[in-house]
């Protein structure tokens, strides 16, 4: 009897053509898996691309095999870390161990929690017992995730929760538009997941790399997920001080500058920093609020934050250790890293960058397939609880 | 958080008071410092996106130099254009060195088939006013997304892009090629912008700084290249001229030395290389010319800086015979005036010469025998006047003899008129006769009808019954009478045109002409008509012929006093052709005039009665008018005249 077990081979292209970057992408992965009719397909891109002709074109090369996918700031495989508006990633996997069905939700808008519904019942055929992990791809301008996660878990009904991953799709920081990808599907405002299921482990670190500058604050007015008074000062005044006078035109790098910082919920401050980061995602000049990715309550505590280069660095080591201590001395079937925009080329060198991922992948194994991308948004639990997190890399190894 | 600290305050209070001062003044250092390291990544991010150019640069411009190939040079310039400065499109248009005009030689950034094909075609005319701000010395073109210069914005649709950018390259006034980069409309957002910013065109400036040192490096590289293969091909020529050449070609110094010669050198003078010519001849004016002041003469031209040309000289061959020789020669000078050496082209013109002797001897040989042949035609042209006055002579007693000739002819002329007319006197005489014969009966029938009238009213027979029975009877005779003369005109009247007749018809018509005539002579007319034979022709003639045949055969008849005298007429058609043969019984003509009877004026009547020219003219209107034949031969018994049409 011939065991397959997983073979998994990760294709890039920066090709400008989208119908040439998806054909070159999805032929060297297919060529480094060695497959010609791969099982399961994961595609990030950039949103440079025309994004249909891109997912035609993969779609064509891989023989139709399901997809999911995002778009993302830049992407990330093997010693290759690209965060331009011309790049795509792709990721084959032939796998007779592990299985992967995915689905989707559609026009989800601000109704995040009515999407975790339909998501858990559009994934319902595919729940078992053998389901490993689920990893999340949703769109990064409009996902408040705490309603989502409370419907989601509630529909599916499992304890522990099954774990969830993933990343927020981006879109260079042009605010307009991002995209899921859901086999011959290009959309937006939607979410795209994959539920993986079978005989297979999965192993993760995170790790943000921010430290607070002053003191502790309080929220003391907002709503779900909007802030609009920090000390009883209207927030977007409080944020003035510490940005340059375009601060306004410059609301999304800016706001890459300085975060929220929150304290980590007792029940998961075990195996997590002593803050959960908030990036501030959008704001309203008028109204004068900001908005996060995930919901506050009044006189909730809170710290400014800002990334600290050697923080992130040692918070790699730290996901390494994370991951290893699972894995031991198994070599991970393959890799998906979710990045954060804020942990790349606007705190990075473009050599520093490159040589903190290789550093990662050369610790959890060489020539381990890796994809990734850079995200608006992370997803990874912290023990059993699934998180929603910004300026972290989540790191997720099957095996 | 400035007010001041009041003395009395106490020390818990100062201190808490001064670590607000402290927290203040650690908060403005904290913003400060989020600011700074704001500004510090965002540089960093240029820094590191302008090193990456500039890396990218160094890298193409190591590409560029390994290269003199022009359309890789701008292969590779293209890519690094869309990956690097992040341009949308890239066109490379090079100038048509005969029509002036910019083609298309490298694009790149246009994936969709139709707007490759529609960039691969497009041209620049070198006037067009689009690119009259580079011809005036501007450093680029620019059109951005919302300019509104006419002449710009006509090449948005013609580049397919919305914002663009031109450079010259190599910008003299006809820059050798030019440069567009640009982005559509559609992706704009996700492209380096095309922007007058200093900072943006930073890029692509240095990039364009880059190319014109690698386009002139081309045009010189190319233009050298030019040169030397043109150079190669003309030593090659040369060479291939000297060596082949049938003239001699060499090279020589004022003392008689040669520096050089061709193998056609070696082979007019007799030695074998040219070689064994340069290490044998040192001293040409001796060893070579026959007449060594020739040589002399020759360089006192070239002293005078005229151009020796068909210089004819006598040279010794190796074997020492003598050889003739046309040269021309060109000498080189040095700086004080003097002849360094020379060039000479020389041809072996012995042949030639030996010819023009030749030619020489024959033509002296020649100019003897014209002399001689002079004289002989001298005399024969004496001897030829001679016969020209004779001849003159005879031509003037031949003028004579003419005159007289022509005056006969008159005559005879005169003499056939006269015949003609006889023959027509006769020929009406004959009718006459012929409607005398016809009348004679019914005038005798008439004579009896008015007799009858008067002899009936003496007896008391006379009627009114018989009256108009009478009258009835004459004029039905008159009327016969009338027809008959009727008959003999139309029968008279020559035929104008041709026109298709029964012959059948015309002879019954004849014979009835002839009837009374003939019937009064006892001469018996047997027609034996062969069917309804019809002819194209002309009717009144052939009965003509037809009633002077029969009229000579009742002559003959007459005249032999037969005894039972008979005519037989026949006719059937032969061979497609209606033949009637008229035969009698008078006895036949003479053997000896059977062939003359035909000829004009040939009789054989007694004088008067005959005008010889009846079967004249019948032959000639069977023959000559009808294209039948008239022929006539003897018979059993008598004469048979045979006619066919």
């Amino acid at each position: 009897m011939i065991t397959m077990g997983t073979s998994a081979g990760v294709g890039y292209s920066e090709h400008r053509d989208p119908t040439q970057a998806g054909k070159n992408a999805a032929h060297m992965a297919m060529e480094k898996s060695g497959s010609t009719q791969p099982d399961f397909v994961f595609v990030f891109a950039t949103v440079g691309y025309n994004q249909q002709e891109l997912i035609r074109s993969i779609r064509a090369a891989t023989s139709g095999a399901p997809l999911s996918g995002c778009s993302g700031e830049g992407i990330i495989t093997r010693e290759i870390v690209a965060e331009t508006n011309f790049c795509v990633s792709v990721m084959v996997i032939n796998s007779d161990e592990l299985r992967f069905n995915n689905a989707c939700v559609k026009e989800t808008g601000r109704r995040t929690d009515i999407a975790g519904e339909q998501l858990a019942a559009e994934l319902a055929p595919y729940l078992s017992a053998d389901n490993i992990a689920c990893f999340i791809l949703a769109d990064g301008l409009n996902f408040d995730f705490d309603p989502f996660l409370a419907s989601f878990e509630k529909a599916v009904q499992r304890d522990p929760p099954l774990p969830v991953f993933g990343g927020l799709a981006s879109d260079n920081w042009t605010s307009r538009k991002t995209y899921q990808y859901h086999n011959d599907d290009v959309f937006s405002e939607g979410i795209a997941c994959v539920i993986m299921s079978g005989k297979g482990n999965i192993a993760w670190g995170i790790n943000h790399g921010c430290v607070p500058v002053g003191g502790k604050r309080t929220i003391t007015r907002s709503k779900d997920n909007i802030i609009y008074e920090i000390d009883g000062i209207p927030v977007l005044e409080v944020m003035k001080d510490y940005f340059e006078d375009d601060w306004q035109n410059q609301w999304n790098k800016m706001s890459l500058n300085l975060c929220l910082g929150f304290k980590t919920p007792e029940h998961i401050r075990q195996g997590y920093e002593e803050y959960i980061i908030r990036y501030m995602m959008g704001k309203d000049d008028q109204d004068g609020h900001v908005t996060i990715q995930s919901d506050v309550r009044d006189g909730t505590d809170l710290w400014l934050v800002r990334r600290d280069r050697e923080l992130i660095r040692n918070g790699m080591q730290s996901i390494s250790r994370q991951i290893k201590e699972k894995t031991g001395s198994g070599k991970p079937k393959f890799v998906l890293h979710f990045e954060c925009v804020g942990r790349g080329k606007v705190i990075f060198r473009e050599d520093e960058k490159i040589e903190l991922i290789r550093s990662l992948q050369k610790d959890i194994g060489e020539d381990v397939p890796w994809i990734g991308f850079y995200t608006y948004g992370e997803i990874g639990p912290i023990t059993k609880f699934n998180c929603f997190h910004n300026f972290t890399a989540v790191v997720t190894a099957v095996y | 958080m400035t007010k001041s600290i009041e003395n009395n305050a106490s020390p818990e209070a100062v201190d808490l008071a001064r670590l607000k001062q402290e927290n203040y003044t650690l908060a403005q250092q904290v913003k400060r410092l989020i600011k700074a390291e704001s500004k510090q990544y965002e540089y960093q991010e240029e820094l590191d996106a302008q090193l990456k150019e500039y890396k990218k640069l160094n890298e193409l411009n190591k590409k560029i130099n390994a290269t003199l190939d022009i359309r890789k040079i701008f292969a590779l310039t293209s890519e690094y254009i869309i990956y690097n400065l992040e341009y949308e499109r890239v066109i490379f248009f090079e100038q048509f060195e005969y029509t002036g005009s910019y083609t298309v030689c490298a694009h790149d950034g246009y994936y969709n088939h139709l707007e490759k094909s529609a960039i691969a075609e497009l041209v620049i005319n070198e006037d067009d006013p689009f690119l009259l701000p580079l011809q005036e010395g501007n450093e680029y073109l620019i059109c951005k997304a919302d300019s509104d210069n006419k002449d710009l914005a006509e090449y948005r649709s013609k580049l397919l892009t919305n914002e663009y950018l031109i450079y010259p390259l190599c910008p003299h006034k006809r820059p050798h090629a030019l440069l567009a980069v640009g982005n559509s409309a559609e992706n704009s957002g996700f492209y380096r912008r095309v922007s007058e910013d200093k900072g943006e065109l930073l890029g692509i400036d240095n990039l364009v700084g880059l190319l014109n040192s690698a386009v002139e490096n081309h045009i010189l590289f190319t233009t050298m290249e030019t040169a030397l293969e043109q150079k190669r091909q003309a030593e090659a020529k040369y060479r291939g001229i000297f060596e082949n050449a049938i003239e001699g070609i060499f090279q020589a110094t004022p003392d008689g030395r040669f520096i050089s010669c061709n193998p056609a050198t070696a082979a007019i003078l007799g030695y074998e290389t040219p070689e064994e010519v340069i290490e044998n001849i040192t001293d040409i004016e001796h060893q070579l010319y026959v007449d060594p002041k020739l040589r002399n003469v020759l360089f006192e031209k070239m002293r005078n800086r005229v151009d020796v040309k068909n210089f004819e000289v006598e040279f010794f061959s190796k074997d020492g015979s003598k050889r003739w020789m046309r040269l021309s020669t060109r000498p080189f000078f040095d700086e004080k005036g003097e002849i360094l050496y020379f060039d000479e082209i020389f041809q072996d013109i012995t042949e030639r010469k030996q010819a023009e002797e030749e030619l020489q001897k024959f033509n002296d040989e020649l100019e003897k025998r014209v002399a001689e042949r002079t004289e002989e035609l001298e005399k024969i042209r004496a001897e030829l006047e001679l016969q020209n006055e004779e001849l003159q002579k005879t031509y003037q007693e031949l003028e004579v003899e003419t005159a007289d000739r022509i005056l006969t002819m008159e005559k005879l002329r005169e003499k056939d008129q006269l015949m003609i007319q006889q023959n027509r006197m006769a020929a009406m005489g004959e009718m006459l006769g012929n409607i005398a014969h016809q009348w004679r009966q019914p005038l005798n029938v008439l004579g009896l009808k008015i007799q009858q009238l008067g002899l009936s009213y003496e007896y008391g027979e006379f009627s009114k019954e018989l009256l108009y029975a009478n009258i009835d009877k004459a004029m039905e005779i008159i009327c016969h009478m009338s027809q008959t003369i009727d008959d003999f005109r139309n029968f008279s009247m020559p035929d104008r045109v041709k026109s298709q007749f029964s012959i059948d018809q015309t002879i019954v018509k004849t014979c009835s002409m002839i009837e009374e005539s003939f019937r009064e002579n006892c001469i018996i007319v047997d027609v034996n008509i062969g069917g309804d034979l019809q002819v194209n022709g002309y009717p009144n003639e052939y009965s003509q012929v037809l009633l002077n045949i029969l009229m000579n055969a009742k002559d003959a008849l007459l005249e032999r006093g037969i005894c039972d005298p008979l005519i037989t007429v026949a006719s059937w058609q032969e061979n497609g052709r209606a033949v009637v043969t008229i035969t009698d019984n008078a006895g036949g003509i003479k053997d000896e005039i059977l062939g003359n009877i035909f000829d004009a004026y040939f009789t054989t009547k007694n004088l008067g009665k005959g005008t010889g020219i009846g079967l004249f003219m019948s032959k000639k209107i069977i023959e000559n008018r009808m294209g039948g034949r008239l022929t006539v031969r003897n018979v059993t018994g008598g004469a048979e005249f045979r006619i066919e049409v």
